[in-house]
């Protein structure tokens, strides 16, 4: 199948519903695993739910590359990150289905590129590729839960990968499914470090300013306004699920959504264990992923924050708009 | 009942007091819930333990000030805060209920404040309801449906939030499940918060908030209950054999809390202040969320000194020091 095709595809949000199974026969009486290609959203997108109850083969195609795009209204910064963008899609299977990675290189990169997917199976699960090249990887995902897949922290290392863009998440359901909810939102925190500059700079990365963990911009979805500008939105009575990441690399996040509590947390997304219940903020580690769930009771807008405040000025927080009737008997002015 | 009765009742400080249940009428065989002022507990003291069993409607008047007062033995700071207090009062309500919270700002108040309540559902935790203009007061009513240890705070905007916050504009609401928590012999509350000033000063003098520093997560105090080594000087007591609760806050305004009890595990934490989840048990540090809370339960087996501390790099030596004696 021609990338053009896929990639059109992809953009109509259509590519979730191919099985690209049939041709994969059924030969000596054993039905194969059906193969489907994985929704690759932007972030706060989310792939569709899984509804299948037999493990699957799901191909993934990534690319890394490298360009300057805007951290804020007012500086730019020379991102490097997977499919063009920051974080990197989510990538959404089930216990026991086979994952494959096709990891390209764009030609145009300087750097070599490789992503570690280890969390979500048993030993290492790394691909590496140089600028015009391509790997794959397959690997088995045995292990429920959220995880952040990365830019690897293998020798040689330059940390600047990590702190460039290069992080998603990976939701390994488990089999069944999640239950269903009307509203999932994906939202990774990451921080930036960067000399000064002046407004309209491009500014450069500063190996320094992380060893201080003196943050430039700490924000959520790659920009700092990014959930600002164009909120997440949902209506009174519906019940919305955060997938939450945590890039690092030096600050634990304490994950808070003003004006409502998490009735639900899944820390680690480790859906097997029981949540943690009425929680107004909870610790997202550094490289460790949460999933939080809340009904809405009240319409407004609600601020999504890393609760340690000043972080907040740097850009940790976006914003949820709940639409519907009030309720006064819960929240009246007098 | 009109408003601007209502009004000069409460400006005349009344309807705490006044049980509005008679007027709502028990018509259809229901009784109205009773109204209740709250009772206001300052740290390290908490208020006392709920005994209803019914929900009721409680009022609780809180006052933003503006003063100077000491933040350690060396130097003083020009605290904002809740009702001339650092940590500001904790209330105590119960699942159910329904809140009557009266916001005044203090006349001499330079800045407009308000008070973002994670117990309270609603945009900005009441925060927009509850924003007063110096010398002005607001109000609210609100339910509460989830029971938990929860932070209150300004979250006024101007100059900044994080700013009210370091200047220690918080303080702990407990909602507690129906029923009750279970009785033990002592609880107290500690918060936990950083203050972040400007550096070059001597003995004595009064420091400035710096913003720069609280940008740069680098504070220049972290303390328990609003003042360095306050818990030292006047350390809690408690009797050997007794089980002792400690509700932790931690407003931040940056830095996750590792609360510890040097001399023995907790018995019980109540991971990020949820009440409705089983505790964890044995747990030798306590991490407290910013924005944050938990309750520690544990038994003093043997009477001495025990040490309450936040061990992380420096913080115990800029203030986050206290003790516990059990005789």
């Amino acid at each position: 199948m021609p990338k053009s095709f896929l990639h059109n595809m992809r953009h109509a949000g259509l590519i979730s519903a191919l099985v690209m199974a049939p041709c994969l026969a059924i030969n000596a009486g054993v039905v194969s695993a059906e193969t489907i290609q994985a929704q690759l959203l932007k972030a706060p997108n989310v792939p569709a739910p899984i509804t299948r109850t037999q493990p699957a083969t799901v191909v993934v195609n990534l690319e890394a590359s490298e360009w300057v795009g805007l951290i804020s209204d007012d500086n730019r910064y020379e991102f490097w990150g997977i499919n063009g963008m920051v974080p990197a899609p989510m990538i959404r299977v089930m216990v026991g289905d086979t994952v494959e990675v096709n990891f390209k290189n764009k030609k145009d990169s300087k750097e070599s590129h490789n992503l570690d997917f280890g969390k979500a199976t048993d030993g290492a699960a790394l691909v590496t590729a140089e600028p015009g090249k391509e790997a794959k990887l397959s690997f088995k995902a045995t292990k429920q839960g959220l995880f952040v897949y990365q830019s690897s922290t293998a020798a040689p290392y330059n940390i600047r990968h990590l702190l460039s863009g290069m992080y998603g998440l990976i939701l390994v359901e488990p089999v069944g499914g999640l239950k269903p909810v009307e509203k999932e939102f994906y939202v990774i925190q990451s921080e930036f470090y960067m000399k000064d500059g002046k407004k309209n700079d491009t500014l450069d990365f500063s190996i320094d300013k992380v060893k201080e963990a003196d943050a430039s911009y700490i924000v959520h979805n790659g920009h700092m306004t990014a959930l600002v500008k164009v909120p997440l939105r949902s209506r009174v009575g519906e019940t919305t699920r955060w997938f939450f990441g945590n890039a690092g690399v030096n600050f634990e996040s304490s994950w808070h959504v003003i004006g409502e509590m998490l009735d639900r947390v899944w820390p680690a997304g480790d859906m097997s264990k029981p949540p943690l219940e009425s929680i107004q903020s909870t610790l997202v580690g550094t490289g460790e992923a949460t999933i939080g769930e809340f009904k809405g009771e009240m319409p407004g807008t609600f601020v999504s924050v890393d609760h340690s405040l000043f972080r907040t000025e740097k850009g940790a927080l976006g914003l949820l708009k709940i639409d519907g009737p009030t309720n006064p008997s819960l929240f009246k002015g007098l | 009942m009109s408003k601007s009765l209502l009004r000069s009742m409460r400006r005349a400080g009344l309807i705490s007091a006044l049980v509005m249940a008679p007027c709502l009428a028990i018509s259809a065989g229901v009784a109205s819930a009773e109204t209740i002022k709250a009772q206001l507990g300052f740290a390290p003291n908490v208020p006392p333990p709920i005994k209803r069993t019914e929900p009721a409607n409680i009022t609780v008047l809180l006052e933003a000030n503006e003063w100077v007062g000491d933040l350690s033995d060396d130097n003083k700071y020009e605290f904002w805060g809740f009702n001339k207090s650092v940590p500001g009062p904790m209330i105590r309500v119960m699942v159910g209920d329904t809140v009557e919270i009266r916001m005044k700002n203090h006349k001499d108040s330079k800045e407009s404040h308000n008070i973002d309540f994670h117990a309270i559902t609603g945009p900005g935790g009441g925060a927009s309801l509850l924003n007063s203009e110096p010398g002005q007061e607001s109000g609210g009513r609100f339910k509460m449906i989830i029971p938990g240890i929860f932070l209150y705070h300004c979250a006024t905007a101007s100059p900044s939030i994080p700013e009210h916050v370091a200047n220690g504009m918080y303080g702990t609401i407990i909602v507690e499940p129906a029923g009750g928590l279970k009785p033990v012999d002592k609880e107290f509350q500690i918060t936990e918060s950083e203050f972040y000033t400007k550096e070059g000063y001597s003995k004595g003098e009064t420091m400035e908030f710096s913003y720069e520093a609280g940008l740069d997560e680098t504070p220049s105090h972290v303390v328990f209950n609003g003042h360095a080594k306050s818990l030292v000087k006047n350390p809690l007591r408690a009797k050997a054999g007794e089980t002792v609760r400690i509700f932790v806050t931690n407003p931040g305004p940056n830095f996750v809390d590792s609360f510890q009890l040097l001399e023995q595990p907790f018995d019980r934490v109540y991971t990020e202040g949820s009440l409705t989840a089983p505790p964890a048990e044995n747990v030798k540090v306590a991490k407290v969320p910013a924005g944050g809370a938990v309750m520690v339960e544990f038994k003093v087996k043997t009477a001495g000194t025990y040490t309450l501390v936040d061990p992380v790099k420096n913080r115990k030596d800029i203030g986050a020091l206290g003790q516990l004696k059990v005789d």
